[in-house]
């Protein structure tokens, strides 16, 4: 049994037995790991806070050779991103990027590049205006697909190769991004999807939101968007791609959202 | 072996279902109640008996009650104007055993969580907004300072905004006989932003 201390943000935590807490994070060093914190729940423990979702924390653990459950040890916050959990946009998506993170990957294979991709993630969703925060989770969820080897092309037919210029187009998750007319034939329950929205995806994975600055997407580019991307995780993920945090954003009143 | 129609062996299964209670704590307290005098054995079943027969929930506030609407709901010395929102039953005992509040209670009866699928729909949030609408000044929000509590506590403040009552969540800070260098960073910024005006005590 090794003891290792590592840098890691919380992906959830679920109450388990009286006092305890089974966490799930993401690390650089470990990459997803489930600890068990015997004793969070009690006051005097100090371990509640820094094992919330959502919180970049310190942590101590026992790693147990040939098991997926490690014993905490300690934990210390670094960062609670807390103007992300007063704003209930900002903690709608920042929550949606924690469950794509822990849906698409498994146990213990160290990835450095999503961690920090991560945690870049939720800082610029806590430094930007909560109008851009739809616009910056699309940017992280590709970034995401990209890292984990799933990236959607927009550029070029995914089967042809050519840069289409017709107005309307398919996008196939099957066949990793869009379709041109001429070979829609080849997936024809894709989607459709508007040549502006697949030149604004293309700007978004190049330039990021900021290079975009306040740039108005009418309805119908969102709701594409929206479509394209999630068809795209499902088509990866299958059920297990369903990101609920979304799910129940959807369910909102118009006043809430 | 024992059978499973012995009733220990009985007794000690229903008791390990209880939460914090393991095999070897259930056998103990199955062999304790076949020490005790019968009365007493039999007055803890017909006390659990009670609790199933006569407790329901407050159809008001979703209090746990043994006649309805509850004590609190109908009783006329509380300020009406005032409803605190909590998780569960137990937490309307926690604020009532501070002697500080005499307003209303509303238990949602948990908080969002979407990785639990749980959503506005499963807590009785509709049921708060047709109560504020008859009369409410303020609604206190308790729930607890979690990251899914948090989420709660913003989705109502949300919901209710547009009905312009006063909309309150309870203190974080510095808690009473604590040092500050024990209190998390987090935790002292929250208590400096909602730092309070001393006021001189009332002359007596």
């Amino acid at each position: 049994m090794a003891i290792l201390k590592t840098k890691a943000i919380v992906l959830k935590s679920h109450k388990w037995s009286e006092s305890s807490r089974i966490v799930t994070l993401l690390s650089g060093d470990f990459g997803k790991i489930r600890v068990i914190a015997k004793g969070a729940r009690r006051p005097k423990s100090g371990l509640e806070r820094p094992l919330q979702p959502l919180t970049l924390s310190s942590i101590i653990f026992y790693k147990k050779e040939n098991r997926n459950l490690h014993i905490l040890s300690q934990a210390d916050p670094i960062n609670h991103f807390l103007d992300v959990k007063s704003n209930l946009k900002k903690l709608t998506y920042a929550s949606a990027l924690c469950e794509l993170s822990d849906r698409m990957t498994t146990y213990e294979q160290p990835d450095r590049a999503l961690y920090e991709t991560l945690i870049d993630g939720l800082r610029k969703i806590e430094d930007m205006p909560d109008h851009q925060t739809e616009k910056l989770f699309w940017y992280f969820k590709l970034k995401i697909f990209k890292i984990l080897g799933y990236s959607p092309s927009f550029s070029r037919c995914s089967r042809c190769g050519i840069h289409p210029r017709t107005p309307l187009l398919s996008f196939s998750p099957g066949l990793g991004g869009i379709l041109c007319n001429g070979c829609s034939y080849e997936d024809p329950k894709a989607p459709s999807i508007h040549l502006g929205t697949v030149r604004f995806l293309g700007r978004l994975t190049k330039m990021g939101p900021e290079g975009l600055g306040n740039v108005e997407i009418s309805e119908l580019v969102k709701g594409e968007i929206r479509e394209v991307l999630t068809s795209f995780l499902k088509y990866h993920a299958g059920n297990h791609g369903r990101l609920r945090s979304l799910e129940l954003l959807n369910t909102w009143p118009q006043e809430v959202r | 072996m024992r059978s499973e129609l012995d009733p220990v062996a009985k007794l000690t299964a229903e008791l390990e279902k209880l939460p914090g209670i393991g095999a070897r704590t259930a056998q103990r307290l199955a062999f304790h109640l076949m020490k005790v005098d019968k009365e007493e054995a039999l007055a803890l079943a017909q006390a659990i008996v009670n609790l199933r027969e006569e407790i329901s929930y407050c159809s008001v506030c979703f209090n746990l009650t043994d006649r309805d609407p509850c004590r609190i709901c109908s009783d006329p010395k509380r300020d009406t104007s005032t409803i605190c929102v909590v998780e569960q039953p137990r937490d309307v005992w926690t604020i009532e055993g501070t002697s500080q509040y005499r307003g209303l209670y509303h238990v949602l009866g948990g908080v969002i969580a979407p990785l639990e699928d749980v959503g506005p729909e499963d807590l009785r949030i509709k049921e708060l907004v047709k109560r504020v609408r008859s009369g409410v000044k303020e609604v206190i929000l308790a729930v607890s300072a979690g990251t899914e509590g948090q989420m709660t506590a913003l989705y109502i403040h949300k919901l209710l905004k547009p009905s312009r009552i006063k909309i309150s969540q309870i203190a974080r800070g510095v808690p009473v006989g604590g040092d500050l260098d024990m209190v998390d960073g987090d935790t002292l910024a929250q208590a400096i932003k909602g730092r309070q005006e001393m006021t001189p005590p009332a002359r007596e």
